[in-house]
């Protein structure tokens, strides 16, 4: 059976050592099957090629023209795959370095965290600080050991604040406590009898030069 | 001189090139039509067939994506689509019988049959076209032994691409391609031994 395959694997332009293929023939009936299968190979290479009809092709070619491979277009530029790749390749890069920063910022920021609290600290600083990145990406506020034992000069301000609005609260409702006016009234104030005297008062004592 | 498809396909698909893909297919349309038009027998579906095949083509290469990952032969991957496309289209018509049954034995019993059927051909022989003849007689074989055939012989696959491309061996491939062989050549012989008219039919076939 092998040599009948190989005689197939001939037939169809594998090569057959000449020496090999006149062996073969010399058995009569590879010799037969081989005469046989010429004939029908040469009726079959004699076959007239088949085309599909040109409208066939015309259509096939008009949809292969007429969507584009991920070509998109962008300012009245024509992105092509090439070039999108190019600007795939260079964001892919600008992500790199950016993380790349982000974590050399990171390794060399405890240095500059460690600030004193006489310290003036700048707005600006307050933000950076505190928007320092944690692990989970949540921004936390970092502090030194001796900012945990004393309150972070950021922090006054609102101390401050809350202070100012709890005594406007105060404020606020003593004033509704008012009779427009003074708690301690002054004598003078009073109204005198007929007497000359004030009402509800004695003398209690008189003077001793008099 | 004439570029190798993979550059063309590379050209097609990096550069849009229009006139790459039409070069391809202009290279390739007789390949897959011959495939097609074995397959089906049928001017108008093969027709159908091929822009079925070519539109899924486009498909593909337009998304890069599917079975198609610039790995061998773009032809292998465009015959197998057309396969597909063959296939999808037997079925829809419930048509396809005994393609996917590969074993000898069942293409051995389609043999018996088909020399007990003895349908007369030499009279359509005499009548018709010598073309024609053959393409009916391609028609009469087993599918599994049609379809190694017309995948080597149009398409002009490598043995070991059709033998992937059905999922067998080689050496069932080539099995399969010297009974489509040897079947054709008994059909040349069944009209001779029929009516006798040996000289003249043989004549016929040498012609063809």
């Amino acid at each position: 059976m092998e040599k009948r395959l190989r005689i197939v694997r001939h037939l169809f332009g594998e090569p057959l050592e000449p020496d090999i293929l006149e062996r073969y023939l010399d058995d009569d009936a590879l010799r037969t099957e081989y005469d046989a299968l010429c004939e029908a190979k040469r009726s079959l290479d004699a076959r007239e090629a088949q085309r599909p009809d040109p409208e066939i092709l015309a259509r096939i070619m008009e949809v292969a023209g007429r969507r584009p491979l991920q070509a998109v277009t962008v300012g009245g530029v024509r992105w092509r795959p090439r070039r999108l790749r190019l600007v795939y390749a260079l964001s892919t890069a600008a992500v790199v370095l950016v993380a790349l920063t982000a974590g050399l910022f990171r390794v060399l920021l405890p240095d500059a965290e460690v600030r004193s609290l006489d310290a003036p600290v700048e707005q600006g600083e307050e933000i950076a600080v505190m928007a320092a990145p944690a692990e989970d990406g949540l921004p936390v506020a970092v502090f030194d050991e001796d900012s945990t034992r004393a309150e972070p000069a950021w922090d006054e301000a609102n101390d401050l604040v809350d202070v100012h609005s709890r005594m406007n609260l105060i404020r606020a409702r003593s004033h509704a406590q008012l009779w427009d006016e003074s708690a301690v009234m002054s004598l003078d104030s009073i109204p005198m009898d007929a007497s000359g005297l004030l009402p509800g008062l004695g003398t209690v004592s008189t003077r001793r030069d008099q | 001189m004439h570029p190798p498809d993979d550059q063309l396909v590379a050209a097609y698909l990096e550069c849009s090139d229009q006139r790459a893909f039409s070069l391809l297919v202009e290279r390739h349309q007789e390949r897959v039509y011959g495939y097609l038009m074995g397959m089906v027998r049928d001017r108008d579906v093969a027709n159908d067939l091929f822009q079925e095949t070519f539109m899924r083509v486009i498909s593909a290469m337009q998304r890069k994506r599917g079975s198609y990952l610039q790995q061998g032969r773009w032809l292998g991957w465009v015959m197998r689509i057309a396969r597909n496309a063959a296939l999808d289209h037997f079925r829809s018509r419930k048509k396809w019988q005994d393609v996917l049954d590969t074993s000898e034995e069942q293409e051995v019993s389609y043999w018996d049959r088909l020399e007990d059927a003895s349908p007369g051909p030499d009279e359509e022989l005499s009548r018709k076209e010598d073309r024609q003849w053959l393409e009916r007689s391609i028609a009469r074989l087993p599918a599994a032994q049609r379809e190694v055939l017309l995948l080597r012989q149009e398409a002009e696959l490598t043995f070991r691409e059709i033998a992937e491309l059905t999922g067998v061996s080689i050496n069932t491939a080539l099995g399969r391609m010297r009974y489509a062989l040897l079947n054709l050549r008994r059909m040349q012989d069944e009209p001779l031994v029929q009516h006798g008219s040996k000289k003249k039919l043989r004549t016929k076939v040498a012609v063809v």
